[in-house]
């Protein structure tokens, strides 16, 4: 038994375009431990995308493996999958991805709905998750109402409200102005601290200078995979900043 | 997910547009309102005619010249009764309490300016009694009346009003044909059949008076009687169908040229002809549910591909393919069950508005509201099958990146 908490084996992806056959990953072997921060980089193209789609138990390898908290996942069914997401994993989107015309709160609850949480302890978990966050007033608020940075702080409790193993962000502040990703940042180095496992994909260096851990995949490749020894800290950063002008 | 959570989701989903939920539901709306207010129409039809059975008296027998045919149709004009055979029937059928020979004929009845054109019929002294038919003012004529073939008349409520208005009816003249009758009674109201003829538009004169003043013939159009009592219905028809087989000289095993019909079997006809009508409308109604499910289904298509994007985040977070299975499937269901309840409603508030409207009968009954609301909720079943597979199985990637 180790401490990984992600362990993948020559983990290949092969897509079938009927006259070509286009190799995505081709054999990645990598592990992440507990309460890492690890950034994942490159270009597009580079085959991070459909890395973290296997991650996330959204798609499947075309061979190899790939053990999730020591559980081999590659060959599961879709509704185990499913399970699996809804459980031990943890999305958060660079569109955010909210249900609209719900509001906040009804928004984090709703992986409890899948995951068949009594009705009254889910108000009570995504009440704490959103105040976890930073958005403990704004339960009743639907997304229209707000910012950018509050819904991603939504999409992150709702991430979280599972207790998942591994929280998955794909260009969690693409979307975002440079003073809310720091926000952001701040607020997933905060979870990081408290121990959470934490993989993110970013194309900004900038960005990945705030993880512990920075892998880099090229061409379907893992072509470098190093610590980060100087972590940049997004709480000192944005004391540094000027206050904002605006804050929707 | 339990089915609170099936149904809240529904219900939510449809709150968010609420004209396409309305304008969706409404084919179903239509059909179940339809089905309720048709069913609605025909039990009332039903009931109305058991009532006019009792009403008329289940004692009455009607001989019709004429071979009986399947349907209830019947050749006219045929001349083979007579009034010889009624006063056969009045002697030699002791089940038979009352006769009253039967003419019939439409005519203008005109009294000053006022004319109404009107049903003029013949009968005997005993017609009331044969008909169950009691006067409101004045009286009925007599058997030495019918002999000399008076010109009297016993008039409905209708032609009073229409010719009399606030006048007083008893003694005053009105001409049929050019005849004039003296008015000697009045009968009490009776409002229509089932069949919608009106039983208060009628002129009743001495039968003899009928045919020789007025129709100018010698045959009867039919002979109405009534039986002792209602057991005894059977025998009545009996003895009278030996007496005039035997009286128009009918060959055994030949085809009787008259035929006696009893009131259970003229309201059991009736019935018959209603539940058809019935039936037909109501299948046509179903047919327009099932087309409103048609309709259900493409908008639930529409549906799942404009929130394409929405399913992959529920799946993304860990929607098991059956939880958005049944998260459509459960909002089809409640879209139509929905309609189904609100077409039920409408149904009965129509069927309570037709008597107002235009007073036919309607009677509500539990089984088709509960009939066309389960076939509502079945329609949703069937019809959202397809559209929730559709939604299920999506690709949670490729439905992420739906724009």
């Amino acid at each position: 038994m180790t401490n990984d908490v992600v362990r993948v084996e020559e983990l290949r992806k092969v897509y079938d375009l009927g006259e070509v056959q286009v190799e995505a990953l081709c054999g990645v072997t990598l592990s992440i431990r507990r309460g890492e921060f690890v950034a994942v980089m490159g270009a597009s193209g580079s085959g991070k995308s459909t890395f973290m789609n296997i991650l996330g138990c959204l798609d499947r390898p075309t061979s190899g493996r790939y053990l999730l908290e020591a559980k081999d996942v590659s060959t599961m069914a879709r509704d185990e999958l499913a399970s699996i997401r809804n459980t031990r994993i943890g999305f958060v989107f660079q569109g955010f991805n909210l249900l609209h015309r719900m509001s906040a709160v009804q928004n984090v609850e709703l992986p409890m709905l899948y995951g068949d949480v009594p009705k009254t302890e889910r108000r009570k978990r995504a009440v704490e998750s959103l105040t976890a966050v930073g958005l403990g007033e704004r339960q009743g608020h639907h997304p229209n109402q707000l910012s950018g940075g509050q819904q991603q702080r939504v999409a992150i409790a709702r991430a979280l409200v599972n207790r998942p193993a591994i929280l998955l962000a794909d260009e969690p502040t693409g979307n975002l102005d440079s003073r809310t990703s720091v926000e952001i940042l701040e607020l997933f180095q905060r979870l990081h601290r408290d121990g959470a496992t934490i993989v993110m994909v970013t194309h900004e260096p900038d960005i990945a200078e705030y993880c512990s851990r920075q892998i880099h995949f090229r061409d379907g490749e893992l072509v470098d995979d190093r610590s980060n020894p100087r972590v940049r800290d997004a709480a000192a950063d944005l004391a540094a900043m000027p206050p904002p002008h605006r804050r929707a | 997910m339990t089915l609170a959570d099936v149904l809240g989701t529904a219900l939510w989903s449809l709150s968010r547009s609420r004209t396409r939920t309305g304008l969706t539901m409404l084919g179903i709306i239509i059909g179940v309102a339809a089905v309720v207010s048709v069913v609605s129409l025909g039990q009332g039809a039903i009931a109305n005619t058991e009532a006019d059975i009792s009403a008329m008296g289940i004692n009455l027998i009607t001989v019709s010249p004429g071979a009986k045919m399947s349907g209830g149709f019947r050749t006219t004009g045929v001349t083979t009764l007579v009034p010889d055979d009624a006063l056969a029937i009045r002697s030699e059928c002791p089940a038979v309490a009352n006769v009253s020979e039967g003419v019939k004929t439409t005519a203008q009845a005109i009294y000053q300016q006022k004319n109404a054109s009107t049903t003029v019929e013949g009968g005997s002294d005993e017609y009331p009694l044969v008909r169950g038919w009691r006067l409101s003012s004045g009286g009925f004529f007599g058997p030495e009346q019918v002999r000399q073939a008076a010109k009297v008349c016993v008039i409905g409520e209708l032609i009073r009003e229409k010719l009399f208005g606030s006048d007083e009816p008893i003694g005053r003249i009105l001409r049929v044909n050019r005849v004039p009758l003296e008015v000697i009674g009045v009968f009490a109201p009776k409002g229509q059949t089932s069949s919608g003829q009106d039983q208060d538009d009628v002129v009743v004169v001495p039968w003899t008076t009928g045919l020789r003043r007025i129709i100018g013939a010698k045959h009867l159009n039919s002979v109405l009687l009534s039986a002792r009592s209602a057991e005894q219905v059977p025998k009545a028809v009996e003895q009278v169908t030996s007496l005039l087989e035997r009286r128009h000289r009918i060959p055994p095993g030949g085809e009787n040229d008259f035929s006696c019909q009893t009131q259970r079997e003229v309201a059991e006809a009736q019935e018959a002809a209603t539940l058809l009508m019935m039936t037909l409308v109501s299948v046509v109604a179903l047919i327009a549910l099932f087309v409103g499910g048609v309709g259900v289904m493409n908008i639930m298509l529409v549906s799942v591909l404009e929130r394409t994007r929405e399913i992959g985040i529920r799946m993304a977070i860990g929607a098991r393919s059956r939880a958005v299975m049944w998260q459509f499937l459960g909002e089809t269901v409640v879209l139509t069950s929905l309609g189904g309840l609100i077409g039920a409603a409408l149904g009965i508030g129509v069927a309570h508005l037709i008597p107002v409207a235009i007073g036919w009968p309607t009677r509500v009954t539990a089984a088709p509201v509960v009939v066309s609301f389960l076939f509502s909720a079945a329609v949703g079943l069937f019809f959202g099958l397809y559209p929730a597979y559709q939604a299920s199985k999506m690709d949670p990637i490729e439905a992420l990146r739906y724009e």
